[in-house]
């Protein structure tokens, strides 16, 4: 269910990676002079493999209290053209690893998921909402949403970047809360470079 | 159960992008930090205010700051001091986290003003979101919040209208919960006012540069 648009990475990525940035980066932007400590101290030395996929500043969030799940993220670089293909991470840390994207909901008739069968929406007659007029002049943010995807493409010589609001990988069913400054590793497997061990730290926010 | 799509479809046709341009103007940054200039705000502000002051919310708070309460929160700051507004639900690994984290390093940023920003969290996910679940989930980011869990699908809407935020809870064949929401954080004044809007991907500097800006105001207006 979380695959409904399927294999649809690539033309995916690029809607929601350019959509959902827009605001952000319009206003970070400015923010660059402001000479903060955003040099990043990798106190882990980054993962490569003998094909030569690179991983950098692989990271997971604390994970708050009553929650089990997590999420990690990092950058992978690849001097041929790959392609991230599937994750794990040792049962003593997550049952479950996931490769995730956040996506913009409902953008317009073209990219509008189509409720196909293998959804069930459930509405009731009280739940439909008619905006009242003056609510519809302004526009609020579009919602975002979080699927599973297949795979990520990890074009040759780029730095894909596995960051909040992007890509992440998901930890589901944490068998304990993430704590800060914990380390952990996970399996990377590419279709090319193979499997790739990279050790994660455990941070509040990026390093 | 309660779960649907709540969302009117035909609102949606506006991307971030036309909303930026044609309803919204977003101050440009001042570019040297803290210096002498008029500082302005580098969030979203829009030319007329949203007004979310008369938007009442289950608030189930029972830890922290804010635990004694009368079972009704109203989207005010109190006297003196600001308000974050967040629409969200804890099974969110990624979103919700992120900003919240962020507001808490805002907070730190800020030193002892920081204790002057409270934060709100209204569930998007009340069924999954009980009492106990939001409490211990906000406290990790502060021990100044409210936790608000509407008590039906017309409490959580009347109040996503008033900041023009929206969710859908769709429920797979597999009994997967997929949750969507605006991703946006709100700054409230004591008048109910939405004095700023944070997208997702405003980062803490941003946050803790508006604040501050925004708490000098409020404590020359007192
Ligand atoms: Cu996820």
């Amino acid at each position: 269910m979380k695959e409904r648009m399927g294999k649809n990475t690539m033309k995916k990525r690029t809607m929601s990676a350019a959509m959902t940035m827009i605001a952000a980066s319009a206003m970070t932007a400015g923010l660059v002079a402001c000479g903060d400590d955003s040099a990043s101290n990798e106190s882990v030395p980054p993962a490569s493999s003998e094909v030569g996929v690179e991983i950098a500043g692989a990271w997971a969030r604390t994970s708050p209290m009553e929650v089990t799940l997590g999420a990690a993220y990092m950058t992978v670089t690849s001097a041929v053209d790959d392609e991230l293909t599937d994750v794990s991470v040792d049962p003593s840390i997550a049952a479950t690893a996931e490769i995730h994207e956040m996506v913009m909901a409902e953008m317009s008739s073209d990219t509008t998921v189509s409720m196909s069968s293998e959804t069930t929406v459930s509405m009731s007659s009280e739940t439909t909402v008619s905006m009242s007029s003056d609510t519809t002049e302004m526009s609020g943010p579009g919602e975002m949403v979080m699927q599973e995807v297949d795979s990520i493409a990890i074009p040759a010589g780029e730095t894909v970047e596995l960051k909040p609001g992007g890509y992440h990988i998901m930890l589901i069913d944490l068998a304990a809360p993430l704590e800060i400054g914990q380390e952990f590793d996970i399996v990377l497997t590419f279709a090319n470079a193979g499997d790739v061990t990279v050790t994660v730290v455990v941070a509040d926010e990026a390093p | 159960m309660r779960h649907g799509t709540r969302t009117a479809g035909s609102t949606k046709a506006l991307t971030i992008a036309s909303m930026l341009v044609t309803t919204l103007s977003m101050p440009s940054l001042t570019t040297g930090c803290g210096g002498d200039e008029p500082r302005s705000l580098g969030g979203i502000v829009r030319d007329e205010p949203l007004s979310v002051g008369s938007v009442a919310v289950t608030d189930v708070t029972d830890t922290g700051e804010y635990a004694t309460h009368d079972g009704v929160f109203e989207m005010v700051a109190s006297t003196g001091r600001l308000l974050v507004v967040y629409f969200g639900y804890t099974n969110c690994p990624d979103l919700c986290p992120t900003t919240l984290a962020y507001v808490r390093a805002a907070k730190r940023d800020l030193g002892d003003d920081g204790d002057l920003v409270d934060l709100a969290m209204v569930t998007v996910d009340p069924d999954r979101d009980t009492p106990e679940v939001l409490n211990g989930y906000l406290s990790s980011f502060t021990d100044r919040f409210h936790a608000l869990q509407p008590a039906d699908v017309e409490e959580l809407e009347s109040a996503e209208n008033a900041f023009l935020a929206s969710s859908s809870i769709v429920i797979g064949d597999d009994g997967a919960i997929e949750v969507g929401h605006s991703a946006t954080a709100y700054v409230v004044d004591s008048s109910g006012e939405v004095l700023v809007e944070w997208p997702f991907g405003v980062d803490k500097d941003l946050m803790a540069e508006d604040l501050r800006i925004l708490l000098d105001r409020t404590s020359k207006q007192s």
